[in-house]
């Protein structure tokens, strides 16, 4: 039995310009493991640890995502082991392609007692690949998971959502998407990133993983959003020249 | 030329105003499949042409019908499905795109039948671009986020129970409601949002008596609600949060991550508090104060205070 986390090596939009024509210069962006899914590595390790099993690590991508960077970084996290699941579809991968590939490349796994993933992919801030996955496999889906503990043969899952806290019980494998302060991800040391170099790792490639059919949506258009440009004027001088200056700007404006 | 059945599904937190508009924007009727409380169903009935209601257990977690609902769709293969991007909606989202074999698409802003076709707008790159994209009707799976004005009310649609198969390997062991009070941030005119230059959440009081005096909606950054939650999940801007669009934004002791700002492009005026001159929010700011929260906070409070008595323009 292992655990299974599947996570993201991605660019941050933070790092990254949007041209005139709408398309994104990542010339200055690096790609790391995607913000949220440290917690995601960690939530799952411990799961792990409470159940006496196998970190397995899964991320998926067009070729071009395996490197050494990648495999340090993510087994490093305390992975036992990593799967690179490469595929052609995933160069414009759509959430359900990513999905279908990350199934895919789970079935490699005898058996699985949890999937965990991140709150969202830094770059697509969607949080709906684990979700799709879920409905892939035809195990329950839950977002919002803020801790998981064992009981028994069970596993109970607790989640704060807009308006209530909920405990649920599990009684078979799930696919389990954290918050993203479920746990705090220690930062690897020295002796993780070594010991990271001598870990499995295993690319699955597009022959192994069969082919992927399914819908696109077809882009026809795309533009920068709309920013207001705005002039950043220091207000200048002590504390209370400045705050006399920026309430005579909000009273002109009628606000106050 | 109408697109046949546009389905919207709801769960109990009723988030669906913004969902209800870009289904209505499809031009076929509206049915609501609500996956919750008997409850909420009523609430859609004066909005929608028809309400389908799935009724689930007290112990039944609405994720459990996510199969059964799959199988519905596939099925009757409504033109487009659509629904918010919470975590619910979403798991039941991901399992009709997973048995109808396309996307689910996020962050949309509307949608219309072209040619055919459903053309929609959405954005992209953590709000930095808007796509326009065309997908075949019965493949739409839309996420709109946010609204909690679910449109003008009409004739009350007929409410119809429909069972659905659901899955036993989960069950709600547990649930308390957290008292956070509601808030639509989309129509204040006025906002103060807080992010984690505040240290402590008794400061939150000093920042509302802020809010009061201006009479704002108090908002924050995400790591102050989902995750310090000292505020409601409701109240933070942003990308996977809130989009405000008012007269005056007052950003206090938050950064001003892209993520964070795409939900307060429409301010008209942006005033930054921060310690750090470099902070990136301010210079996507009207007005910068460099300034610990601590001391500005308190000053301008006490500033508009004085300023509110002999005030001359009222406001609008
Ligand atoms: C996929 C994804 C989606 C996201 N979506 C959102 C979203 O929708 N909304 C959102 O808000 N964030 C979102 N984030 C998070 C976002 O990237 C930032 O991490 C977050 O907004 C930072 O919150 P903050 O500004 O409160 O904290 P920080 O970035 O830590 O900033 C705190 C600020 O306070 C200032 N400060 C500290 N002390 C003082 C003081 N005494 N006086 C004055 N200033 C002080 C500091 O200089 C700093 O600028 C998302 C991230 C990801 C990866």
């Amino acid at each position: 039995m292992s655990v299974a986390v599947i996570f993201k090596w991605a660019y941050s939009p933070a790092d990254a310009q949007v041209r005139s024509d709408g398309t994104l210069d990542l010339s200055r962006a690096k790609a790391a493991i995607s913000e949220y899914d440290p917690v995601a590595i960690a939530a799952g390790r411990q799961l792990a640890n409470d159940l006496g099993t196998d970190l397995v690590g899964l991320t998926a991508g067009p070729a071009g995502i395996d490197s050494p960077l990648m495999r340090k970084a993510a087994l490093s996290r305390g992975l036992d082991r990593l799967f690179v699941a490469t595929h052609s579809a995933l160069e414009q991968a759509n959430s359900t392609v990513t999905a279908n590939v990350l199934a895919a490349a789970l079935g490699r796994e005898p058996e699985i007692a949890a999937v965990i993933a991140g709150a969202e992919s830094v770059d697509d801030a969607a949080g709906q690949v684990p979700l799709t996955l879920a409905g892939l496999l035809d195990w329950p889906g839950l977002a919002g998971v803020s801790g998981i503990a064992v009981d028994g043969g069970a596993l109970e899952v607790y989640r704060t959502g807009a308006n209530r806290q909920e405990t649920l019980r599990l009684t078979g494998p799930a696919v389990l998407a954290v918050t993203t302060n479920a746990v705090s991800p220690p930062v690897p040391g020295m002796k993780d990133i070594l010991a990271a170099g001598k870990k499995p790792a295993t690319v699955l490639d597009e022959a192994e993983l069969g082919p992927v059919t399914c819908a696109q949506a077809v882009e026809v258009g795309r533009r920068p959003t709309a920013v207001p440009r705005r002039e950043g004027r220091v207000l200048d001088g002590e504390l209370a020249e400045a705050v006399r200056q920026a309430v005579s700007v909000i009273q002109e404006a009628g606000l106050a | 030329m109408t697109t046949g059945q546009v389905w919207v599904i709801v769960t109990d937190d009723l988030i669906v105003g913004n969902a209800l508009a870009v289904a209505r924007g499809l031009g076929g009727p509206v049915t609501a499949l609500v996956v919750g409380s008997r409850q909420t169903a009523d609430r859609l009935a004066p909005v929608v042409s028809q309400v389908r209601h799935l009724a689930i257990d007290q112990d039944t977690p609405a994720e459990s019908c996510a199969a059964g609902l799959a199988d519905l769709a596939a099925a009757e293969a409504p033109a487009a499905v659509v629904g918010n991007a919470g975590a619910t909606s979403r798991a039941l989202l991901g399992a009709v795109a997973a048995r109808l074999g396309g996307p689910v698409l996020h962050h949309v802003t509307s949608a219309a039948l072209k040619d055919g076709q459903i053309s929609l707008v959405r954005t992209v790159g953590g709000g930095l671009a808007e796509v326009a994209e065309a997908v075949d009707v019965g493949q739409a799976v839309l996420a709109v986020r946010g609204g909690s004005d679910l449109g003008e009310a009409g004739a009350t649609a007929p409410v119809a129970e429909l069972a659905v198969t659901s899955s036993s390997a989960v069950r709600l062991t547990s649930a308390q409601s957290i008292n956070h009070q509601a808030v639509e941030l989309g129509s204040a005119k006025v906002v103060v949002g807080v992010g984690r230059g505040m240290k402590a959440q008794a400061d939150v009081a000093m920042v509302r008596d802020l809010a009061e005096r201006l009479g704002a909606e108090l908002a924050c950054s995400r790591p102050l609600a989902e995750g310090a939650e000292w505020f409601g999940h409701d109240r933070y801007i942003g990308v996977s949060g809130q989009t405000i669009a008012p007269d005056l934004y007052l950003a206090v002791g938050l950064s001003g991550q892209v993520q964070h700002l795409s939900g307060a492009h429409g301010a008209k005026l942006i005033i930054a508090i921060n310690n750090d001159p470099d902070a990136p929010v301010m210079t996507n700011c009207d007005l910068a104060m460099v300034a610990d929260l601590y001391q500005a906070v308190p000053a301008l409070t006490a500033a508009l205070g004085g300023a509110s008595g002999v005030s001359e323009s009222g406001g609008k």
